[in-house]
């Protein structure tokens, strides 16, 4: 059932087309230069793209799941997708507390699918922000988000702060693309904006900063802390904190606070570190004392290329960003009750549906347990860790590669995916595949 | 086999190769050897008698799990990192604390020498963690 797909007949070796300004869709920073050319159905250059984005483009048809498949004494047997739905309604209404995660891989209106399904079941739908920067989200639940755009650092900023991010890897051109590009009142952004970076480890992106600020590992809200309580006037009592000077803190925090635009970058360094929502919090309290000096905003370095749009959707449509449980027939929220890892380590869920997402491969050790043992339905174009040990398989086409849709940047905006090439023969969008979940769920149940 | 063990802070992250080889198949060799490794400082490698490429052995309070070391000539002793994937997962807790997020990073680790001993597959993960590791 698995394997490398090849042109679908029907296209000449000659379909040749180059396509411009198509959003990548790997990271959050959804670069949307990117130049395609395309032949017979194949994408067989990126133009702009970086090493991830060219990976993910021209390997678009590789290790793909071929068809929908269902599990049967132990073996995964192809079947036709309406068997495969129908398998998957079935596993869903026989749930007691069925799961749906995932969506970050996936465009927008797949998410309105998914929440509405959580509502008909009576279940939970969480996005992979609950691993990455869900704890951002309780931290501005709490103080604030002091957001800025991509557009604006780049036109303004003097100041970049990196803080446990390493977008020399994890997003290649966020240097490259805003920060080393003149803007409208930043002309020469080489000598005039400065780079730093706070981490516990030298990276890639430290050995390329003006400054690089190495801290002890699980000290960033203790070293954000003394930076605000400086920024404020305060003496400290302390010489060092987190493996950092108090001199060299102040020397930080007055040169924070004499810039005419400062912003701060925060990656998974900061969410998922010790203190998690609470050094989240307390960045975003600095940024708003900060701002009593001159002009500073903060943006999370969101991974997944729609992450930011499973958040913005959940949202809109239940009231909360992730970890919503439908239970009762209304949305309820509770980070650390029903976010996923903690349903699946407290054996609570007993059906996974997985939307785009491949928990198997990165969730620790005991949830991987129970994932082992209950049904997992799993929604993905290709293989995955995740498809080792689905009960069903349905594979669906790449959003933003082979259907369209929408997806949010890391800075909130909003853009436009483009459907390149034709997915393979029988392969419909992950949102078409959960309306057929939903008619199939509805004429079962009657609802 | 050599009993000295190394005390670490283990922290997990991205890698360019890791988001490169999970587009070639996750079930790929490419993805499974940027996924099984180990990066640590020159001192830390000297400690343990092993040589970039050998296998070690990292151990925290959840199980353990052997990977290729890799030499980072920029770390310090002390801290040593492992790219997001199942192989690190093994060895991480699922306690969040009440946020939803467990410790992917920061998370105490002592590392062995693992001589003779090969890296499992990640199909080898999926069986193994049933029984313990
Ligand atoms: S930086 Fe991110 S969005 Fe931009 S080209 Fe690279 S992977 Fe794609």
């Amino acid at each position: 059932m698995i394997c490398c797909i090849y042109p679908r007949e029907g296209f000449s070796i000659s379909s040749k087309k180059t396509v411009k300004n198509v959003p990548c869709v790997f990271c959050g920073c959804l670069c949307d230069d990117i130049a395609l050319e395309v032949e017979n159905n194949r994408i067989v250059k990126n133009i702009n793209g970086c090493s991830l984005s060219k990976s993910k483009f021209l390997n678009h048809l590789e290790d793909r799941l071929l068809g929908p498949a269902v599990r049967i004494n132990g073996i995964l047997v192809e079947v036709s997708l309406e068997k495969a739905v129908a398998h998957a309604a079935e596993a869903l209404t026989s749930a007691r507390r069925p799961l749906i995660y995932g969506l970050s891989s996936t465009e927008n209106d797949t998410h309105q699918e998914a929440y509405y399904l959580a509502e008909l079941l009576g279940g939970v739908v969480d996005n992979t922000s609950s691993v990455c920067h869900g704890t951002s989200m309780i931290g501005s639940q709490e103080s604030g988000d002091p957001l800025g755009s991509l557009a604006e650092v780049r036109h303004r900023a003097d100041l970049v702060v990196y803080w446990g991010s390493n977008p020399q890897f994890a997003h290649p051109r966020h240097i490259s693309r805003y920060i080393r590009q003149p803007g409208e009142y930043m002309q020469n952004p080489k000598k005039d904006r400065k780079i730093w970076v706070f981490d516990v480890r030298s990276t890639a992106t430290s050995r390329i900063a003006d400054e690089f600020f190495q801290i002890e590992p699980g000290t960033d809200l203790e070293v954000i802390s003394v930076i605000r309580a400086l920024v404020r006037g305060h003496e400290m009592d302390i010489d060092r904190v987190g493996g950092l000077a108090i001199e060299d803190l102040a020397k930080i925090s007055e040169a924070m606070k004499s810039v005419r635009y400062g912003v701060f970058f925060y990656g998974l360094g900061l969410t998922q570190s010790k203190g998690q929502h609470r050094n989240v919090d307390a960045a975003i309290r600095l940024i708003q004392d900060l701002n009593s000096f001159t002009k500073w905003v903060m943006i999370p370095m969101r991974g997944h290329f729609n992450v930011a749009g499973a958040n913005e959707t959940s949202t809109w449509q239940t009231g909360y960003p992730f970890a919503v449980d439908y239970s009762r027939g209304y949305p309820r929220y509770q980070p650390g009750e029903y976010s996923a890892v903690d349903l699946i380590r407290r054996r609570e869920t007993d059906v996974l549906l997985n939307v785009a997402a491949d928990p198997v491969a990165h969730f620790p050790r005991d949830a991987l347990e129970h994932l082992k043992r209950i049904p997992i339905i799993n929604l993905d174009p290709k293989r995955n860790v995740t498809s080792l040990i689905a009960e069903v398989n349905i594979p669906t086409a790449i959003a933003g590669i082979e259907c369209d849709g929408a997806a949010v940047r890391m800075d909130g905006l909003p853009l436009y995916l483009r459907k390149i090439v034709e997915p393979p023969e029988g392969i419909i969008p992950d949102r078409d595949v959960l309306k057929l979940i939903i008619a199939r769920l509805r004429m079962v149940t009657k609802r | 086999m050599k009993k000295v063990g190394v005390k670490a802070v283990l922290i997990s992250g991205r890698t360019l190769q890791q988001g490169r080889t999970s587009e070639l198949g996750k079930l790929s060799e490419d993805y499974l050897s940027s996924v099984a490794v180990c990066e640590m400082d020159a001192n830390t490698m000297e400690v343990l008698g092993i040589h970039e490429g050998d296998a070690v052995r990292l151990e925290t309070l959840l199980g353990d799990v052997v990977v290729r070391s890799k030499l980072d000539q920029n770390a310090r002793p002390g801290v040593v990192f492992m790219p997001w994937g199942p192989h690190a997962n093994t060895i991480l807790g699922s306690e969040t604390h009440g946020c939803g997020m467990p410790s992917y990073k920061g998370v105490p680790v002592i590392l062995f020498p693992a001589p003779d001993t090969s890296v499992r597959t990640i199909d080898d993960l999926l069986h193994l963690s049933e029984g313990g590791i």
